[in-house]
């Protein structure tokens, strides 16, 4: 019996923070409701309450089995239904990081190399990202932890150097459109917050806490977006929505004595954190795979997932990576439930239903 | 194998992660380094753009012994947009304009009174402008501030941004960056201001100012504030930091001067009998840096009190008449009081408020000065 690597719970927490976090500091008013910039505070608070409402099947998944993840759960009903499940979750996984990787070349094809190709871009990070996978997860653990401490150290930084800036005129009454907005664009988060599965795929690879950590992954995701929109809003009022990628352009604002040019600073570690993002879900989908199919193939899997990855981000972007940016919220609402609800539910009763009724598998 | 690999990955790296300046763009020598960027409407409705650029060939060489210039160059171009005009001077000058380095967008008068919204999208959309130059207003042409030149080794663009950032401790200056001016633009309960700069003197050697602040209605440029109009419009929307005023003594000194050296201004919209009204507070902390006198005094506590007074009356009369200029006379929000009622009371806003500008005339204001003296200077007898 060959021994599953393990990583502490709070690094598993770093890296899904950070993960969070690069789709929050991503977030682009591209394709998003027109809303005040008062109603971002009351969507954080929602979309936190969707997020646990979406997080419902892994309260259950860690309660009746918190040591195995769906694929194996799965495996309790029967062999076949555990590969059909590992293979959803792979493409789940694999189209999120397709979506990852398609913002961060939005992000470098627009803000920061708008008249070049973004092609070699997107070639070095999925290698980069490949090599990164195949090193494993404590490898990736470990990564997340150092990335969340820049990530953090940076941005305290960049809101420091701002704070000055900050003028309470530039914030419009909550809720003045009534609380639809908000509902809105908190459903709209909490359905771009992989993390759930990603967490329910790592509990067999998990040492500690898990209710705890999952509990302080809220609450500092809460916190951070709270933060996060004060400080763009505060400072850059109605301007910030102008913008494709409103809160980098934060970044412009922040000076400190001859220090300037924080953007340079915060693309940075937003290219770190979507390394170690794409890095983690290749790691999934790789994971996965191997569960259900041939576990010596890790480096193939790796290496046909990143470049399925690459082609479609450069050869089909219109097709595939944009779907995020055009299709309706409720489409991704239901797309998004299947994955966080419907499935886990379907493993988790009948395999509570196969074991008759037992509390701890 | 491993050892080849050791050795290949290395130079890999270095070859794809340190590979300089791109060749293929230019070397920095050879682009248009924009320091400042003029509009101005022209009569069949397109655009002429004026660029304050770089003299790169000064910059980058200036002890050749060759004779390059002067350290800016100004260049005018035309087209039906600004991105046209601006890829007609990459034409004209075979260099690829960077406008990274822009400190300052001007906009010519008369284009500011026809409206200057149509004129921001390519500044608000181009990734290479930052939002935070600062925009400004020429008392005539904008051709005519950006091409001004200040003597052959001065970046004017430097002294334009220098004169504006002069906010820091002239209350009677103001500055505004692009992201304020868009904040305010296109606000329904806010007026944009901007700063009305003149160039005036020699050719060679001219000198620019600011002449006063343009008050705007919708993107039009409509009328003006003065001198201490603009500080009154600095203190009511707390943003003066600065500043030096004359009082009128009675007792003592025939003048005293006061700077402010720190000053706050506390502003509470509230609905009272259905009314709007705002109470407004300015706390003033100043130092006496002069005071004219033909009877010399000592400076005792009855002096510091009467100054203090008379601070209050004077700032306290400023206010109101900027308040009556701008509310009553002109039904224009300069001092953004409309975002601040309805930041507070948006429920009384939707229900009863329509169109803001319409309300300002009834609106009623209260303006409370206090004024506290913390330093008289070295001299303890008026000499």
């Amino acid at each position: 019996m060959h021994s599953v690597p393990k990583i502490s719970v709070w690094q598993l927490f770093a890296v899904l923070l950070l993960s969070r976090l690069l789709t929050l500091l991503t977030y682009t008013t591209l394709g998003a409701e027109a809303m005040q910039n008062g109603d971002y505070f009351p969507s954080a608070v929602i979309s936190v309450l969707f997020i646990l409402l979406f997080s419902v099947m892994l309260f259950v998944q860690m309660r009746w089995f918190p040591q195995y993840d769906l694929v194996d759960i799965a495996y309790y009903t029967s062999p076949i239904f555990s590969k059909i499940i590992s293979v959803l979750y792979a493409i789940f996984f694999l189209f999120t990081a397709l979506e990852t990787l398609a913002r961060l070349e939005l992000f470098v094809s627009t803000v920061i190399f708008p008249s070049r190709q973004s092609a070699f871009l997107v070639i070095i990070c999925v290698v980069a990202a490949c090599y990164a996978a195949s090193l494993g997860v404590e490898a990736l653990g470990r990564t997340g932890a150092i990335s969340l401490g820049l990530f953090v150290a940076v941005f305290l930084f960049i809101m420091l150097a701002m704070a000055d800036k900050i003028d309470f005129i530039n914030f419009s009454p909550l809720l003045y459109d009534g609380v639809s907005p908000s509902l809105s664009a908190g459903l709209a988060a909490a359905t771009r917050s992989a993390e759930i599965m990603m967490f329910s795929a790592m509990l067999p690879q998990v040492t500690g806490n898990t209710k705890k950590a999952y509990g302080a992954w809220l609450v500092a995701f809460l916190g951070s977006s709270l933060a996060v929109f004060f400080f763009v809003f505060g400072g850059l009022g109605y301007f910030a929505l102008t913008q494709l990628f409103p809160i980098h352009a934060i970044a412009v604002l922040s000076e400190l004595s001859v220090f300037q040019r924080f953007d340079v600073l915060l693309t940075g570690i937003w290219i770190l954190s979507a390394f170690v993002k794409i890095s983690f879900l290749l790691y999934l989908v790789s994971a996965h795979l191997q569960k259900s199919f041939r576990p010596e193939w890790k480096t193939r899997y790796l290496a046909v997932s990143g470049i399925l990855i690459a082609v479609v981000q450069i050869f089909f972007a219109k097709n595939f990576s944009d779907y995020f940016y055009t299709v309706g919220l409720w489409q991704r609402t239901v797309f998004f439930a299947v994955f966080a609800v419907a499935l886990p539910a379907i493993v988790l009763f009948a395999a509570r239903k196969k074991r008759g009724g037992n509390q701890n598998a | 194998m491993r050892r080849v690999r050791k050795i290949l990955l290395p130079i890999f790296l270095i070859c794809i992660l340190f590979s300089g300046c791109d060749f293929s763009s230019g070397e920095l020598k050879n682009r248009l380094i924009v320091q400042a960027v003029g509009i101005d409407r022209k009569a069949d409705g397109g655009v002429r753009v004026t660029l304050q650029t770089l003299n790169t060939q000064m910059t980058g060489n200036p002890n050749s012994g060759a004779n390059p210039g002067d350290i800016v160059n100004s260049l005018s171009v035309e087209g039906a947009t600004i991105a046209e005009a601006i890829s007609d001077a990459a034409k004209i000058v075979g260099k690829m304009p960077l406008l990274s380095q822009n400190r300052l967008l001007v906009f010519g008068r008369s284009t500011a009174e026809q409206g200057i919204h149509g004129y921001l999208d390519y500044f608000v959309r181009n990734v290479q402008n930052r939002a935070t130059v600062l925009v400004a207003i020429s008392d005539t042409t904008a051709e005519e501030l950006v091409s001004a030149k200040m003597g052959e080794s001065v970046l004017a663009a430097d002294s334009m941004e220098d004169i504006l950032q002069a906010e820091r401790f002239d209350s009677n200056v103001l500055s505004r960056e692009l992201y304020n001016l868009i904040n305010t633009l296109d606000s329904n309960t806010a007026d944009s201001v901007l700063p009305i700069l003149r160039v005036s003197g020699e050719q060679e050697e001219s000198k620019i100012q600011m002449l006063c602040v343009g008050v705007f209605e919708k993107d039009c440029l409509r009328y003006e504030l003065q001198d201490e109009e603009i500080t009154a419009l600095l203190l009511l929307s707390n943003e003066a930091r600065s500043g030096v005023f004359t009082v009128q003594n009675t007792a003592f000194a025939s003048e005293t001067v006061l700077r402010i050296k720190k000053c706050h201004t506390r502003i509470k919209p509230a609905v009272e009998n259905g009314k709007i009204s705002f109470h407004i507070q300015v706390n003033l902390r100043l130092d006496v840096i002069e005071n004219k006198t033909d009877t010399p005094f000592s400076v005792n506590e009855a002096y510091i009190i009467e100054t203090q007074n008379q601070a209050e009356i004077y700032m306290t009369e400023r206010l109101n008449q900027t308040l009556f200029k701008c509310l009553c006379a002109q039904q224009s929000d300069p001092f953004c009081f409309g975002m601040r009622f309805l930041r507070l009371h948006p429920r009384f806003y939707k229900a009863n408020i329509t169109d803001w500008k319409a309300v300002l005339p009834s609106v009623q204001y209260q303006v409370e000065t206090k004024a506290e003296i913390n330093r008289v200077g070295n001299g303890m007898e008026n000499l």
